[in-house]
């Protein structure tokens, strides 16, 4: 993967940066909030130390400085992306979105997870050489798996694999607002449809658990990855069509999935995407 | 470097790069350790979205947002699906807050654990969680922020909980409607 770490790192922060923008255009951001009221700290000690710190209270209660943050963020993820090696900019950036995700989860008042994957995998970019690099991204792959084959096993574990019905309650519970609000669309129909032969979701249900349980194959082989990534879209667009939950970021996972073909064929396509900046002039 | 056939990763990062190793090693035994205690610590976290069996009912609770007197607050989807993130979680948090007589239960749940570690009265623990003027302010708050992210102007809003109930025809049916607040 060396060869490509360029065009890996640009695609994967690209996605950074687009994330970054809608949270903007969705009033997410720290210094979009408004001073919020509100808040959740579960037992995260991570939670707890930002809320001690104080560093929360001064990114959302004054304006200025969250949206200082906010611009401050952006900026880091281009510089990153321009210039690939430079831990100056990559390792600032990875703490503030490590910071952005805590912060928007206290005063999101729920532990989502939309975020997870992305604080965890910028990290891979942090090496100075590209053999580290590879080490890492490598690792990353493994942990791409660890998020849905543990995903399955909790299942497994806890029970809900188990409960014939999950299908059905979790449907109703989730699409209960949709259906309130728009009785009358083709989609509420389709979900009638649904409602009307409940076995199909809660086959449909196991199926996407099976889904998840699928990565575990990923721990012994790399021969399924393209399956892999398949499978990804295909939980995705089930938990969103089937549970409302609208988890596009983390489908950041997928990328330490794409073989060194994929990206080989990226470079080919899209040749400035794997062109190192030229190294800024060191006095 | 390709990644050898027939060799673990941590034995090719072990013989690659010790402090790497080590660095995978720890975020590993960390990840393990708050799995096994099944209480996340950011960046280590717990996968088990959706894990427990979910809860038995046919009585399920909606929030609707009303303002300016009568208009509901849709949350359309896709590319406008986080707008409505932070209205419905943080509706759903007060509504915690004032079953629990305007208290969060994580706060006593803390309180308990770090007994049981022999810290007892911590002063630091109130302010890790909302207290009653937090939840007086919350509905200004609702109104700034849907002013905000609507980029409309809002005089009122109502919230409300409604409990559903499906039909066999999988219609939905409000079964009961309490007002939470309005601001």
């Amino acid at each position: 993967m060396a060869p490509y770490r360029t065009a890996i790192t640009r695609s994967v922060l690209a996605f950074y940066l687009l994330s970054l923008l809608w949270r903007g255009y969705s009033h997410l951001l720290p210094g979009q909030l408004q001073q919020p009221v509100l808040s959740k700290l579960h037992y995260d000690l991570s939670f707890w130390a930002v809320r001690m710190s104080g560093i929360d209270g001064w990114l959302v209660q004054h304006t200025w400085a969250g949206s200082l943050f906010g611009w401050i963020l952006i900026t880091l993820c281009v510089l990153s992306m321009i210039f690939i090696r430079r831990r100056g900019y990559i390792i600032p950036f990875s703490m503030g979105f490590f910071l952005l995700a805590v912060v928007y989860n206290m005063y999101l008042c729920h532990s989502a997870h939309y975020l997870g994957g992305m604080v965890v995998l910028s990290v891979a970019f942090w090496p100075r050489r590209d053999e580290h690099f590879e080490l890492l991204w490598d690792g990353m792959r493994y942990y791409a798996c660890w998020v849905y084959g543990t995903a399955f096993l909790w299942k497994v574990a806890i029970g809900s694999m188990f409960q014939w019905e999950a299908g059905t309650l979790t449907f109703k519970a989730n699409l209960a607002e949709y259906l309130l609000h728009n009785p009358n669309n083709t989609l509420a129909h389709i979900y009638y449809f649904f409602l009307q032969h409940q076995w199909l979701l809660n086959v449909g249900h196991k199926v996407v658990y099976l889904a998840e349980g699928a990565f575990l194959i990923g721990f012994f082989t790399r021969k399924y990855d393209t399956l892999l990534i398949v499978m990804a879209f295909f939980i995705f667009i089930s938990i969103y069509l089937f549970s409302d939950v609208f988890f596009a970021e983390l489908l950041v996972i997928i990328f330490p999935l794409i073989p060194a073909k994929g990206w080989q064929k990226l470079s080919g396509m899209i040749p400035f995407i794997n062109r190192a900046a030229a190294p800024a002039h060191q006095p | 470097m390709h990644i050898q056939e027939g060799k673990t990763y941590l034995g090719i990062l072990k013989g690659r790069s010790k402090r790497l190793y080590y660095a995978v090693v720890v975020f590993a035994v960390l990840t393990l350790l708050v799995n096994a205690s099944r209480n996340e610590i950011t960046p280590f976290f717990v996968w088990s979205m959706y894990a427990s069996p979910a809860r038995v009912t046919d009585t399920f609770p909606v929030y609707v947002l009303e303002y300016n007197d009568g208009k509901t607050f849709l949350a359309p989807h896709t590319w406008k699906d986080h707008k409505r993130m932070m209205f419905f979680y943080t509706i759903d948090q007060y509504c915690v807050l004032k079953d629990n007589g305007n208290k969060d239960p994580d706060e006593e749940h803390a309180s308990h654990i770090l007994a049981r570690l022999h810290i007892n009265n911590p002063t630091f623990l109130p302010s890790l969680y909302p207290s009653a003027t937090d939840m007086q302010a919350y509905p200004a708050w609702l109104k700034r922020y849907m002013q905000a992210n609507m980029g409309e102007h809002i005089d009122s809003i109502k919230v409300y909980r409604k409990w559903v109930q499906f039909g066999n025809d999988g219609k939905v049916n409000v079964h009961r409607n309490e007002l939470l607040f309005r601001g």
